[in-house]
């Protein structure tokens, strides 16, 4: 990862750490979900269940990835977060 | 096929909402923040040493270099002889030729500020074969130039060069006036030039070469830089002063590896970067990282220049400003009776080109701006004392 810059031979150059001497933000994530059940007739060809419930309900930002950049000369440091809200999902499963 | 649609529109919604991006400053915990930094390398031919001393910085930190002043630096020869180094300023630091042994060891002791102590390995004394030559190419898009030498002991094996170069141009419109505060007048084409001017450059990037694969210690057509067709360095004529200088293995392995670390980076196919292992040591804390190589050895050089009449004839430089056609302004403008020289040419606004004659009679001047008739804004008239 690179920690520090310095100039040498001319231009500025980017100083590394050692490997896997860093680790990205610590991932936690909360999931929530509820079954509902309909009947429970024998005769039925298939039995069907809704589960509701929400990923993330926290709606922690969890670093996906990060990353660095050159920007305007600069090197920066982002961090990407994919579904940082919480997220409602609805599914139908058929049991037969 | 409506449903699926808003389906299809619901989750590109929630994806782009979704993912984020924010700004990221890693806690870097073990201090590496202000590592000392060392670059350059005892000459022990007939130049100086140069030794500059500078402190790494946090990536997001605006300033451009960190120097280290106040340093007391002292190369050593393994038979107990030491040579102090003068403070130049702004972290350099110099000792004029020292009459050193080309075979005896040499390391360098540094004295920080805040009293820790840096000792280089003693590194062995190599001495630079001489430059054959170096060549240029014209290729498609531009200049590459070549350096090649070759030692007839099979001793150097490990090269490293550095340049200088100088370049003339020349602005986009030869001026022939010039305002004296009053008036404008006929200007002093050799004493007040700003048409033609030198500028200078150094090396940025590192260029290396070895022959160790090779049978002969020879090395044919070692990359030096490269110069885009349109650029101003060759628009009139170009020079370049070439410095090898040879490493031995541990030194050419540094410099390889800052190459790949730093130059070579950023697509999928690269290495991966790797720590840099420099031969300068904290004494007191052999664990604290010191970037920087230090060599020892004999520096040879060799200049060439290229003219643009050797050049292709269709490569054009690209003017840095925009410059439009000339026009002329009026001592006295005939149309609003207005002093328009006074406005524009004695407040050195625009800079006068040539003088206008209507009937025989002097009416006004053709003007400019500074961008585009004078050169000294971004060189000097000066020409340097080895130009040819």
């Amino acid at each position: 990862m690179p920690i520090a810059k310095y100039y040498y031979a001319g231009s500025e150059r980017v100083y590394y750490s050692e490997r896997n001497a860093y680790r990205i933000p610590d991932y936690f994530r909360t999931d929530v979900s509820f079954n509902i059940e309909g009947n429970h007739k024998l005769k039925q060809l298939t039995h069907g269940s809704w589960t509701v419930g929400v990923y993330n309900l926290t709606g922690r930002k969890n670093a996906f990835s990060t990353y660095f950049a050159q920007q305007s000369g600069m090197i920066k440091g982002y961090k990407l977060s994919i579904f940082a809200t919480v997220l409602p999902f609805v599914n139908y499963n058929i049991k037969f | 096929m409506k449903a699926l649609r808003t389906i299809l529109y619901i989750l590109t919604l929630v994806l782009t909402l979704g993912a984020c991006k924010e700004p990221y400053s890693p806690v870097v915990k073990t201090l590496p923040n202000n590592l000392l930094v060392v670059e350059g390398m005892i000459n022990t031919g007939p130049d100086s040493t140069f030794i500059k001393l500078s402190r790494t910085t946090l990536l997001d930190q605006k300033m451009a270099v960190l120097v280290e002043t106040g340093a007391m630096v002292n190369i050593e020869s393994d038979a107990n002889d030491s040579y102090s180094l003068k403070e130049l300023g702004s972290g350099s630091y110099t000792v004029g030729p020292s009459n050193l042994s080309q075979t005896k060891k040499y390391r360098l002791r540094i004295k920080t500020k805040d009293g820790k102590i840096y000792l280089s390995d003693f590194v062995d004394t190599k001495v630079s074969p001489p430059i054959d030559s170096i060549t240029w190419e014209a290729k498609q898009d531009g200049l590459q130039l070549y350096s090649h030498t070759h030692d007839e002991q099979n001793k150097s094996r490990y090269y490293k060069w550095e340049y200088t170069d100088n370049w003339e141009f020349n602005a986009s419109f030869r001026s022939t006036s010039v305002t004296n505060g009053k008036e404008v007048v006929d200007r002093d084409m050799t004493a007040d030039n700003i048409f033609t001017c030198w500028d200078a450059g150094k090396s940025s990037t590192i260029m290396i070469g070895t022959s160790a694969r090779l049978a002969k210690d020879q090395i044919n057509k070692g990359l030096l830089n490269f110069i885009p067709a349109n650029a101003e360095k060759i628009s009139v004529k170009y020079s370049i002063l070439v410095k090898q200088q040879v490493l031995t293995k541990e030194g050419f392995d540094f410099w390889e590896r800052l190459q790949k670390n730093t130059e070579n980076l950023g697509s999928i196919f690269d290495a991966q970067p790797s720590q840099l292992a420099g031969n300068i040591h904290n004494v007191s804390d052999p664990a604290e990282p010191v970037i920087g190589f230090i060599s020892a050895g004999t520096v040879q050089q060799k200049r060439i220049f290229i003219a643009k009449d050797k050049l292709p004839t269709n490569w054009n430089s690209t003017y840095p400003y925009l410059c439009y056609q000339l026009d002329t302004l009026y001592i006295v403008n005939p149309r609003t009776g207005a002093r328009d020289e006074d406005k524009y040419f004695q407040t050195r606004l625009f800079v006068p080109i040539n003088p206008v004659f209507i009937d025989g009679e002097l009416k006004g001047h053709t003007r400019s701006t500074k961008e585009c008739a004078d050169c000294t804004i971004r060189g000097t008239n000066k020409k340097p004392i080895f130009w040819q």
